[in-house]
């Protein structure tokens, strides 16, 4: 009913815009002025007790009283339409228009509320009931399957695949395969391959989570097909069914991708890798990528699964041109807990603040007046270098030694960097043992008063 | 002199028909754009886990920042409500805007809350801060409290952007009820494009009175008891499901409602937080960093969720209804002419030649012109020379159309969302759409013409206000400025 | 018979969660949200209780905070949730928890914890 009343709102929409234009068009185009001018009201009126409208002024005879009593209503109404000027017919017209619109939504809304309602109580109580066999089914091992109400209706059918499905989300193991079987021995499979072929995208959408969910293999090939499609959201579901479905390379669609993956996406296929256990023993054939995003992704997959054979090959990309994929390989270092990078990211650091300097510079130079302490950059462009450098600092936390201090205390001295990258580099540095709280008080000696305070904050609060 | 007086009248009697209907006719094309906006979102999202995002590593880090004045009575449970929303990386940021009740001794007790030492860059210049408390209770961990000199709304909000990390910032009204899942189904569109930067998005607000609300939660959703804030519902339905999906979709939108939103922090910072001088500093903040993004060449796009995530309670009498409506009023024109730059500029594209010009004459010049239509109308009948059955007609047009209209967006709602599931409910809202022209709409057209009315012979706030956006982090640069900014040991400035 | 508190606010997992108890012959009390666990808690005493973290009204943290820390009760609670980053279990087990589940669970699992649970008592 959803659907034909749609449809219905759709007809009724479009006719109403086109009717509008037209009289919109046609409105403009006039040029009578109407109001208080009094030969129109005798257009208008037409004989006493059949008139739509009254009378104002009773001096001004009727032009239309002529027409006979025995005219019907109809007749009369289409007169006074025929006689009016096009500014009355178009009002008229909307009028007319508008009032049956009027009624026929308040049917259609009435009417669409009753089913609504009802469909609803069937529902919840379809739902109950299959919540109840599926429990039972379970844990009870009498039951061998269900068989349960409307089978045979696919709207049915759909709603005991969700709550199955549900189910099966929530649990592993012996428990899990039972539900899968019993999904299998109810020919439920070809209701979620039936979306999966489906025309809709958003059928096919849905078709391809039921699969993948409950790995049906059938569609594979078809569903690969898919995982570089132009529609993004096909795209999401196609990649991530197709990492749990694939048997071997699960991740083979990165390779073809023309299309940026979006966070929506690497957060939906990493979800996917962790909830099935799918192990992927290398990362580092996408850090070569041309699809940047995939390298981006590469990277922070090595981040989370702390891969850290692809040290090297992430050290490298470290001086990439692009400044996502230096964020994201700063990003996947942090975890590795290991100092032989150390070197390469104080030299990005200073590669990063070199960047900076030039943005801010050419960001003064178009400014008039200069400003002392941070400056930041009218544009978005000095947004990346102050996170990459950030990140470099928090790498650094878990891995620097006493021979970092000096480096620390640069960064910490600098009244150009964000306050929050001073007090982390302070953290660091008291972290650092006698030597380092040496460099504290060194650093107290000739510090103003910003850095004062900000020295006095970590002495007292050891951990951040 | 009487053909002065015909040509006057030939123009503004033509003229009123024909902007009737052209103003008729975009309100129908922005419900078409609507209804295939909300179509297109309600497929895409019908069957999507936003629960990826609970677990997810990946998913980005949110500051929840709720204002608060004079919230006693209510603030436990509202922050209880905040507390409990379902998201993994975030944080409520609650701004005690210097409450002259007992909102911060109850907040301190509730949740054992101690004064922290904190060291952060104020990038936008605020009132002072008087200390900022987390609790000792591991449970409530993600709680902040921000004590403050009173400064307004907008410079709360300030205050919250200057102290949060995070990525993005969800500024909400602290008296709002948001869904569980609000931040999970919110930040979803942010981490879906990828050509465009998603700078601000907006949610739709439902009408929370009569509902009931237990700790901080709506239990059961009924439609409101009292006329006037029913009349909201359909104001709000219209306004929401056939206007702002619409302009989300053509990237026009220039309001995201305080009530509820999420932003890109950097932007928002950028820009230089909310403007503390104004009535309307949601609208503002929105038109400014359009104009920012424009401005950088960068492309990007403000969003609409038809989603109902956010429940919040409405004027319930006309008195205080006056009061939002004359300052939403102010608000509109404030920001309207601030960026007047803007209208119908190409170089800013769908901002300067549909978004900006809409409002300015939709919002702002539609109830003035409405005004001057009765004001005429009244003329002529004091004169005596009205065409009456004209008049009717026109009047039957108007009134019919504005009925059908609320028809449309009683079905938009039944069809999408439809929280009100009563049948009585649904009629009770067809009923009230026949009355809202006659016993609503003149109230609101005469809050407006108050609001042009106090904007014009009341504080020109507008003049001060000549440098916008960045200039504003001007105020905080100074030598000495800079160090003060810096918060020490229990809000005490160095 | 033990008794056994089920905090849990969906309907699917509760049923599952309820027979699978059933069968195992012990008594189950379900609380839908937070705010219903909290009373019964306060009002009953249980052999052991699971939880689900995310709740309406009152979160699971607060309820083992609720058990452990303000009734200082010794009920053994066992986590089950979906919620499964390092922090929030640690979170967990420092509020009190005795053990934390992640879903997906075996049913099977869960029934040989809550076994070891309560011959301990």
């Amino acid at each position: 009913m959803i659907l034909s009343g749609k449809k219905i709102f759709f007809a009724i929409l479009t006719t109403l815009l086109i009717q509008m234009t037209f009289n919109v068009k046609m409105s403009s185009a006039e040029a009578l002025s109407v109001i208080s001018e009094k030969p129109v009201m005798q257009l208008i009126s037409a004989g006493a007790g059949n008139t739509l409208f009254l009378l104002i002024n009773e001096s001004e005879t009727l032009a239309v009283s002529g027409h006979e009593v025995s005219q019907s209503v109809w007749q009369r109404i289409r007169t006074i339409y025929l006689e009016s000027p096009l500014k009355v017919k178009v009002l008229l017209v909307i009028l007319v228009y508008l009032l049956i619109s009027l009624f026929v939504l308040f049917l259609v809304i009435i009417i669409n509320r009753q089913i609504k309602t009802i469909r609803r109580k069937r529902e919840r109580i379809l739902k109950q009931e299959y919540q109840e066999q599926l429990a039972d089914f379970l844990f009870n091992d009498e039951v061998e399957t269900i068989e349960f109400r409307g089978i045979n209706t696919r709207k049915n059918r759909q709603i005991f695949i969700d709550e199955l499905r549900f189910l099966h989300s929530n649990l592993y193991g012996e428990t899990a395969s039972k539900l899968r079987d019993l999904y299998f021995n109810l020919e439920l499979h070809n209701d979620s391959l039936r979306k999966v072929y489906h025309k809709r995208w958003h059928t096919k959408s849905k078709g391809f989570q039921e699969v993948a969910q409950m790995d049906v293999k059938d569609a594979n090939d078809y569903i690969a097909g898919f995982a570089n499609s132009k529609n993004s959201i096909i795209r999401v579901e196609a990649q991530v069914a197709m990492v749990k479905l694939s048997d071997e390379e699960p991740l083979a669609f990165l390779n073809e991708l023309t299309w940026e993956l979006s966070d929506w996406e690497m957060i939906n296929i990493y979800d996917t890798l962790i909830y099935h256990q799918i192990n992927i023993d290398s990362f580092e054939a996408w850090l070569d990528s041309e699809n940047y995003s995939v390298v981006v992704f590469a990277l922070r997959m090595i981040m989370l699964f702390k891969h850290v054979q692809t040290i090297p090959r992430v050290k490298q990309l470290l001086f990439h041109e692009q400044p996502e994929i230096r964020l994201a390989a700063t990003k996947a270092l942090k975890p590795m807990d290991s100092a032989e990078y150390i070197p390469e990211l104080k030299q990005l650091y200073r590669d990063e603040s070199y960047r900076l300097q030039e943005i801010l510079r050419e960001f003064e130079e178009n400014e008039k007046d200069k400003k002392p302490g941070l400056i930041e950059a009218r544009s978005l462009e000095d947004i990346l270098p102050r996170e990459i450098r950030y990140e470099i600092i928090e790498s650094l936390t878990t891995i620097a030694s006493a021979d970092e201090i000096p480096f620390m205390a640069e960064v910490a001295r600098d009244s150009h960097n964000s306050v929050k990258i001073r007090m982390l580099a302070l953290h660091i540095i008291a972290s650092l043992g006698q030597e380092g709280n040496h460099k504290l008080d060194e650093l107290s000696e000739d510090a103003d008063t910003t850095l004062n305070n900000m020295i006095i904050n970590v002495k007292q609060n050891p951990e951040s | 002199m009487i053909e002065f007086f015909r040509t006057l009248q030939f123009i503004i009697e033509n003229g009123i028909i024909v902007i009737t209907l052209f103003i008729f006719g975009s309100y129908v094309a922005l419900a078409v754009f609507s209804a295939l906006s909300m179509l297109q979102y309600i497929r895409k999202n019908s069957y999507i886990d936003y629960k990826v995002l609970l677990s997810s590593p990946l998913a980005p880090s949110i500051s929840v920042i709720a204002p608060a004045y004079n919230e006693g009575k209510t603030i436990i449970d509202n922050i209880r409500s905040l507390m409990s929303l379902h998201y993994n990386d975030f944080e409520v940021i609650i701004v005690n805007d210097g409450s002259k009740d007992d909102t911060m001794e109850k907040v301190i007790k509730a949740y054992d809350l101690e004064p922290m030492n904190f060291i952060y860059e104020q990038k936008v210049a605020t009132e002072p801060i008087r200390a900022i408390y987390k609790s000792r209770n591991k449970a409530f961990k993600k709680l902040v409290v921000i004590d403050k000199e009173n400064g307004g709304k907008a410079d709360a909000l300030n205050a919250g952007i200057n102290f949060s990390q995070m990525e993005y910032i969800s500024v909400v009204d602290v008296d709002s009820v948001l869904v569980e899942d609000a931040l999970l189904i919110m930040s979803k569109p942010f981490l879906e494009e990828t050509k465009r930067k998603i700078i601000a998005s907006g949610g739709v607000i439902r009408i929370a009175n009569s509902c009931k609300i237990e700790e901080g939660r709506i239990t059961e959703v009924k439609l409101p008891k009292k006329f006037v804030p029913r009349v909201q519902v359909l104001e709000y339905t219209r306004s929401f499901l056939m206007g702002r999906m619409a302009w989300s979709k053509l990237n026009g939108l220039l309001l995201v409602s305080g009530a509820f939103g999420m932003f890109n922090r950097e932007i928002v910072l950028k820009v230089g937080g909310y403007n503390t001088n104004l009535v309307g500093e949601d609208m503002e903040l929105i038109v400014r960093m359009r104009r920012y993004m424009s401005e950088q060449k960068e492309k990007y796009r403000v969003i609409y969720i038809p989603d109902p995530l956010c429940w919040t309670e409405v004027p319930a009498s006309l008195k205080v209804l006056g009061r939002q409506r004359d300052r939403w009023t102010r608000g509109n024109m404030e920001s309207l002419f601030m960026h007047f730059k803007l209208f119908f500029n190409p170089k800013y594209k769908t901002l300067g030649l549909l978004g900006h010009p809409y409002w300015f004459f939709f919002e702002w010049f539609a109830p003035i012109m409405e005004f001057i239509g009765i004001i005429y109308f009244i003329i002529i009948a004091i004169l005596g020379i009205p065409n009456w059955p004209f008049f009717f007609l026109l009047l039957g047009v108007i009134y019919f159309f504005a009925v059908t209209l609320s028809h449309w967006a009683i079905l938009f709602e039944e069809l999408s969302f439809h929280r009100y599931t009563r049948k009585r409910e649904v009629v009770t809202m067809l009923f009230t759409a026949m009355l809202e022209p006659i016993f609503y709409h003149p109230f609101i057209l005469m809050f407006s013409i108050r609001g042009n009315f106090k904007y014009f012979i009341g504080e020109k706030t507008w003049g001060s206000m000549d440098r916008v956006g960045f200039s504003e982090e001007e105020k905080e640069e100074d030598d000495d400025e800079n160090n003060e900014q810096i918060i020490t040991e229990r809000g005490q400035v160095a | 018979m033990a008794k056994i508190l089920v905090c849990e606010d969906d309907f699917m997992m509760i049923k599952a969660i309820e027979h699978k108890l059933q069968r195992e012959g012990y008594q189950v009390e379900v609380a839908n949200d937070g705010r219903s666990a909290s009373e019964k808690i306060k009002s009953e005493d249980f052999d052991l209780i699971i939880t689900d973290l995310l709740m309406p009204f009152t979160g699971g943290l607060e309820i083992i905070n609720l058990t452990r820390n303000e009734l200082s009760k010794s009920t053994p609670i066992i986590v089950l949730s979906k919620v499964g980053n390092e922090e929030t279990i640690i979170e967990a087990f420092k509020l009190g928890a005795d053990d934390y589940l992640t879903k997906p669970f075996s049913p099977n699992e869960l029934s040989i914890r809550v076994k070891r649970f309560l011959l301990k008592r």
